[in-house]
């Protein structure tokens, strides 16, 4: 090691790349995974279909984030972060799909830091604001539940890509669910105080919750050949196991899903999307040039 | 031939896992497959416990660097996405190290959905 400067001699004593982990070209999630087409799947619908999976993970997971530091107790912090690494990972894999099955090339980064709010295809659901920890469950409440219902049907799917990363979704989501069910029951079946806190925010949740079965024209076309899967498929699924949870949590049993069209899906958002890309994005726009 | 292969997969089974240094990463059942190729190119494949697993990217160098100092020029570490892991991947081996060090090894994992887990 070299006396003059600590830094730069502690800094030789490991090579660079294997320390860090930066500038080792290593960075693709999909790395070395074989990503063929397969015959008869259009390859530029399927790349929009991963943005819409892989844009609900991504922004759900930046909202998600916000209860770092801020969460009731450390254990729930630590819960919710990994929840947030898990859907930031699935959004990673899904992206990078994205840019092989379409061909341009781009990868995780170019999709999630250099695309404007009006060509992000996540639902209102997942750009919602933070609101309190009962919000929280209410929204991971139905969006896992729905997710797991898609993922558990695309491990199928005529993609083997995506239909390797719905396989290892569906173990993640589980577990959000199994997560949120048990603060679903703790809060609903606790104090009247907690009873109503949660109350409260399913009937704030639930108008947001009929876009996740809006079918889009192009998940019909994917599910019709077998590659994605038509979210009106599995409403009656998701309303079930929600119902039986907040049944359980003594709460009342909720309204149907609303009815809704298709609007975050086509691009189309609320004003709660703008600043969160603008946090989640400012960085890696001001200095284009950085690896990591 | 299969000397060299067997030469690359103790290279890769050698290197540790980051977060539990006392475990390879073919303890883990991190490590999925090693094949050496036609043109001498030695293809080592690993698997991320989670699809946001931070740690992949460490490990991948780490492969890398253990390979190429077993001798092998040409490396290409790749990504095996299925079958999904479980902690049902962990050898007898790597549950031994766990409970010596102090860490109970987890028990079967749950059958989900239509999850093409490891078949037993």
């Amino acid at each position: 090691m070299s006396g003059e400067n600590i830094f730069t001699g502690l800094t030789e004593e490991h090579d660079g790349d294997a320390r860090w982990a930066f500038g080792t070209g290593f960075t693709e999630a999909l790395a070395g995974v074989d990503t063929t087409l397969p015959a008869g799947v259009d390859g530029a619908d399927l790349a929009v279909y991963c943005q819409m999976l892989g844009d609900d993970a991504l922004v759900q997971s930046q909202r998600l984030v916000q209860w770092v530091t801020d969460a009731p107790e450390l254990e729930e912090e630590v819960a919710l972060a990994n929840i947030a690494l898990d859907l930031l990972g699935q959004a990673r894999l899904l992206l990078a799909r994205a840019g092989q099955a379409d061909g341009s090339g781009r990868d995780e980064d170019a999709f999630a830091y250099h695309r404007d709010p009006e060509h992000f295809r996540n639902v209102h659901l997942t750009e919602a604001p933070r609101g309190d920890f009962a919000r929280a469950v209410a929204t991971l409440l139905v969006l896992s539940s729905w997710r797991l219902a898609v993922f558990t049907r695309l491990a199928d799917s005529a993609d083997p890509v995506l239909a390797a990363i719905a396989a290892k979704g569906v173990n993640e989501l589980a577990y959000h669910r199994e997560y949120v069910v048990a603060w679903t029951l703790r809060l609903g079946d606790g104090t009247p105080y907690s009873h109503e806190r949660l109350r409260t925010a399913v009937a704030d949740v639930w108008p947001l919750t009929g876009e996740l079965f809006a079918t889009h024209p192009l998940e019909a076309a994917l599910a019709a050949q077998g590659v994605g899967v038509d979210p009106a498929s599995v409403r009656d699924e998701v309303h079930e196991v929600v119902t039986r949870v907040l049944t359980a949590a003594t709460l009342p049993a909720p309204e149907p899903f609303p009815g809704q069209t298709v609007a975050g899906r086509d691009g189309e958002h609320s004003a709660h999307l703008a600043p969160l890309l603008e946090e989640l994005q400012r960085v890696a726009r001001e200095h284009p040039e950085a690896t990591w | 031939m299969v000397a060299t292969r067997e030469r690359l997969w103790e290279a890769a089974a050698s290197v540790t896992d980051p977060e539990l240094p006392m475990l390879t990463l073919a303890d883990l059942g991190i490590l999925r497959e090693v094949a050496v190729q036609e043109d001498g190119t030695a293809a080592v494949w690993i698997t991320p416990t989670y699809s946001g697993c931070p740690a992949l990217t460490e490990m991948r160098v780490d492969v890398d660097r253990a390979v190429r100092a077993a001798g092998f020029d040409r490396v290409e570490v790749r990504t095996a996405l299925s079958p999904a892991w479980t902690t049902d991947w962990i050898t007898d081996e790597g549950r031994r190290k766990l409970t010596e060090h102090g860490i109970s090894p987890p028990g079967e994992a749950p059958r989900r959905g239509r999850d093409r887990s490891r078949s037993p």
